[in-house]
């Protein structure tokens, strides 16, 4: 059967099955297993269990997730989000959309501690989500800026996506990642921008705190007193990532055991608490994993009926042009991102794309960062997105995927003018790479 | 009409890696015009389909047809494969493996070894049919962050390391880890670990080693690597003898060129480019390297314990070794 | 039918209970790693794949507690407009293709483990651990897993039967 065909069978399948509410990991992996056994045959069905075993459960890669879920847990049970948000509060005064804003600030950081791109997303979701409904923020403004937010994980070092294309692209992962950061502080910008704009002309979406006319220096500091702690472990954990003591995933440990001790020292550590962290992050992890699971085997088979070439010649019949060529293979992205997941995408197109960079004359760290910053638009644009999937899991009821993919819309916007900028200037990614590695 | 085979090839290696597309036409253009159209290999690269730990279950059951990778992988299920991967100051250019591996018409000269045979009896007993080894070979080295000048400086160094050459780097006071090659760079430059074994100069350079660390262990401390392909046992059976032999000629022709363009001709492109960066090529010589060497030696005997079949390999290994001049 | 619902819930509630330990093994792990490593000079060879393993169960058999919970996360963009005996007829018809993913896991994974044991298969590593309980994680993933979609499966039917929700 033509791939072409299979293209648009294996995506019928797909919004069929997400439509028919069918959770996603089972659709994923139900187009997986039907397609090879009709597509490729019986003989290779065994590869279901084996890529399960070799991609999903044995990745020291992945193994962050659950720990990074456990310290979000543990960090929400123990009392600590309140206390960091309210200090936020009290420091943010009148200004509308405060928290939202210390939410954009605190998703930057847990960027600059994990590799992917869930983790800002799920821990900001646990902590910052109820404050800000608590406090009578538009939820679509909540969980936007949430959604966006934790996507800056794959953008600012480390990045696990970033490891994938420079080992396949051949560039060299130490620029890649220093060329994250610009881009990545220049969307985190964006989006303080667009909060504080948005709640100046529209107070009701991040409403300001009145409250602080009255609060003294004196109190203020007092407040503040409670977010060391936190920041203390985020210090930590980044800490021991940039200076080389461990690995992302061993600091996701250490951030876990940090945020336990902290929860101790709060005395909110009882029995029924430590059971409510330990069955939250089995139900998340549960979730996160078996999504992964059937996205591999989706991609898998996607891989195996021929996508490299049937990308390759789509690439291939586009009209000549260095920025012609660059927008339709941003597009091409884009359109991919919208229903795959980064490393697949990176899988099946980074071979292909890259002969025809150097035909193009792009410069590959520069390419390399404009196509994380189009697999970060990836991670939150509708339909699927795994950040749109982890938010959806750990919102109140009552809170809809549709409330959360209109959330996610100026987010995107705001990413492809990110992207456009950086497209315009390559400076904004290239000057610190360049400054610490030279020409 | 005749049956048309067409079969599905797990590399180990990545598109983008030079030589690669050559590759890749030998068996998806070569092939099928040399067979009149019956046999046609469809070529996945690393991970694509399965990843490099779980593909000999993937061949041994035949959910694809054929498998290319470092015997390395097959450590855990088939004891062997050490001493397939490389004895530690075993073989030490491309050409000898070969001869190593195939050299049956010239006994006079060159011993009449043809380990192909007993890897092909070994891999028979795990259900595989082994079709060629000894041709996509590769160089492999050292790269330190530190000078090495002698054996004393290995001691304390935390090197990234594969096979038997974590054991010899620990019996030398190193300690050897095994990191995944997407984890090295950082690694070395956050000095996480102190030095690298990678598949020679030109894989290295392409990994930007250089950068992060100075100093090039060489040579010959490293054996030649090379790739094994194996291929499932029904699906060979299944094969006509026609076929059996193209596919064949196509492996063996394409590994060959592989290690001439790539990893020799590239091993000498690839320290040249390493050295114009700056990177300082330290020897070990004397009373080090005999010390180097017995510690090594002391591994292959212990490999040779493991099974009849090792015991012949490293057998024929330290016979071929003598006969050039290697060892005493 | 209610009775088998309710034995299939408490199977997935105590393996729930059970896996809700892992990730605090997990964590133990690697501190100890790390530990072990900054501050003795001295890591372990073990760490770093025992966590792996670990990782990998937890992965496999969190899937039956996360569906007793209903903590799959799906696309209720019209599924959510729908009356509850609707919704439960789409659950039953889409039972199948859960039942094809669900049984090519345990079949073919069952498969998969048992060549493992049979080879006596250890890890690559230097370390090298017994790989072959790690692979026999998977058809009890799907065992578990299916048997708690079945519970699920049933408790559409009575949903579509009575047009009420199910209570325990
Ligand atoms: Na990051
Ligand atoms: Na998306």
């Amino acid at each position: 059967m033509d791939i072409s065909i299979i293209t648009l069978l294996l995506f019928l399948g797909m919004v069929l099955g997400l439509l028919s509410g069918l959770p996603i990991s089972f659709v994923l992996g139900a187009i997986g297993v039907v397609f090879t056994f009709f597509l490729w045959g019986p003989h290779a069905m065994g590869i279901i269990p084996n890529l399960i075993f070799g991609k999903a459960m044995m990745s020291f890669g992945l193994l962050a997730i659950p720990l990074f879920i456990l310290m979000g847990a543990v960090l929400q049970h123990s009392g600590m989000a309140d206390k960091l948000f309210s200090a936020f509060h009290i420091w943010g005064g009148r200004i509308g959309g405060g928290l939202a804003v210390a939410a954009v600030v605190v998703c930057t950081l847990f960027a600059a501690m994990t590799g992917i791109g869930g983790a800002g997303t799920i821990t900001m979701g646990l902590i910052a989500l109820p404050a800000m409904i608590a406090k009578g923020y538009n939820k679509r403004m909540a969980l936007g800026c949430i959604g966006a937010g934790g996507a800056l994980g794959i953008l600012i070092p480390p990045s696990i996506v970033m490891i994938i294309y420079g080992m396949i692209c051949q560039v060299s992962v130490g620029r890649l990642f220093a060329a994250g950061i610009g881009p990545g502080v220049l969307l985190a910008l964006l989006y303080v921008l667009y909060i504080l704009v948005l709640c100046k002309v529209r107070p009701e979406y991040g409403p300001g705190v009145g409250a602080d006319d009255t609060t003294t220096l004196k109190e203020k500091l007092l407040a503040t007193r409670t977010v060391i702690g936190p920041l203390l472990l985020i210090l930590m954990v980044l800490g021991s990532i940039f200076s080389g003591i461990c690995t992302a995933t061993e600091g996701s440990a250490l951030g876990a055991a940090g945020s336990l001790v902290l929860m101790i020292k709060s005395r909110t550590l009882n029995w029924a608490s430590f059971k409510a962290v330990s069955i939250g992050t089995l139900k998340l992890t549960g979730m996160v994993m078996w999504i992964i699971i059937g996205a591999y085997c989706f991609a898998t088979i996607y891989v195996a009926l021929g996508a490299a070439g049937f990308i390759r010649d789509l690439v291939q019949a586009m009209p000549f042009g260095y920025w012609g060529v660059f927008i339709l293979i941003q597009i091409m992205f884009f359109g991919l991102g919208m229903v795959l997941d980064p490393g697949a995408i990176v899988m099946i197109t980074a071979p292909i794309i890259m002969p025809v960079v150097d035909t193009m004359g792009y410069d590959p760290v520069w390419f390399g960062v404009i196509f994380i910053m189009n697999m970060q638009a990836a991670y939150i644009s509708p339909p699927f997105g795994y950040n749109l999937f982890y938010l959806k899991s750990i919102a109140p009821a009552g809170i809809g995927i549709k409330d959360i993919y209109l959330a996610i819309v100026p987010f995107v916007l705001l990413q492809i003018v990110g992207l456009i900028l950086v497209s315009l200037f390559p400076q904004i990614a290239l000057w610190i790479p360049t400054l610490i590695y030279g020409n | 009409a005749e049956k048309v085979f067409r079969w599905k090839y797990q590399q180990m290696r990545i598109a983008a890696e030079p030589g690669m597309a050559y590759y890749k036409e030998m068996f998806e253009k070569t092939l099928p015009a040399m067979t009149n159209g019956r046999l046609k290999v469809q070529m996945f690269w690393g991970g694509d389909l399965v990843k490099s730990t779980d593909a000999l279950d993937a061949v041994q059951s035949g959910i694809v047809e054929m498998i290319g990778m470092p015997s390395i992988y097959f450590k855990g299920v088939i004891p062997e494969a050490s001493i397939e991967y490389g004895l530690p100051f075993g073989i030490r250019t491309p050409y000898e493996m070969y001869n190593f591996m195939y050299g049956k018409d010239m006994p006079n000269m060159f011993g009449g070894w043809r380990a192909i045979d007993v890897y092909r009896k070994i891999y028979a007993k795990h259900g595989v049919h082994y079709l060629a080894g000894g041709v996509d070979c590769w160089p492999a080295a050292f790269m330190f962050r530190s000078p090495i000048n002698s054996i004393g400086d290995i001691k304390g160094k935390k090197v990234r390391a594969s096979g038997l050459m974590i054991s010899w780097i620990e019996r030398l006071g190193g300690q050897g880890v095994f990191i995944p090659g997407e984890e090295a760079y950082s690694a070395l430059q956050t000095g996480a670990i102190d030095g690298i074994t990678w598949g020679g100069a030109m894989g290295m350079h392409s990994m930007k080693f250089h950068e992060v660390a100075k100093y090039y262990l060489y040579p010959s401390l490293m054996p030649i690597n090379h790739l094994t392909v194996l291929v499932n046992q029904k699906a060979w059976d299944a094969l006509p003898e026609d076929l059996q032999v193209a596919l064949e000629q196509a492996v063996v022709r394409a590994g060959m060129d592989i290690t001439a363009h790539q990893n020799w001709s590239g091993e000498q492109w690839g320290l040249r480019q390493m050295a114009k960066a700056g990177v300082t090529i330290n020897h070990l010589t004397g009373e080090d390297l005999k010390k180097a060497e017995e510690v090594a030696y002391g591994l292959w005997e212990e490999e040779a314990q493991k099974s009849p079949e090792a015991a012949e390999l490293v057998g024929m290994m330290k016979d071929y070794m003598r006969t050039m001049g290697y060892m005493e | 039918m209610r009775m088998l619902i309710r034995i299939i819930s408490k199977i997935s509630d105590a393996t729930g209970f059970l896996l809700m330990w892992l990730p605090w093994f997990l964590m133990v792990i690697i501190v100890w790693e790390v530990i072990a490593r900054s501050l003795f000079n001295h890591p372990t060879v073990w760490a770093h794949e025992l966590s792996i393993m670990v990782f990998a169960a937890l992965t496999i058999l969190s899937g039956a507690y996360t569906l007793r919970t209903r903590s799959h996360v799906n696309m209720d963009l019209l599924y959510m407009q729908l009356s509850i005996r609707k919704r439960a007829l789409l659950d039953v018809l889409t039972f199948p293709f859960f039942l094809v993913f669900c049984g090519v896991i345990l079949w073919l994974g069952w498969e998969f483990a048992w060549r493992s044991v049979q080879m006596g298969e250890i890890s690559q590593s230097d370390w090298a651990p017994p790989i072959w309980p790690i692979k026999l994680t998977i058809p009890l993933g799907a065992i578990l897993l299916l048997l708690q979609g079945i519970a699920n499966f049933l408790a559409d039917l009575i949903k579509l039967v009575t047009g009420r929700e199910v209570t325990e």
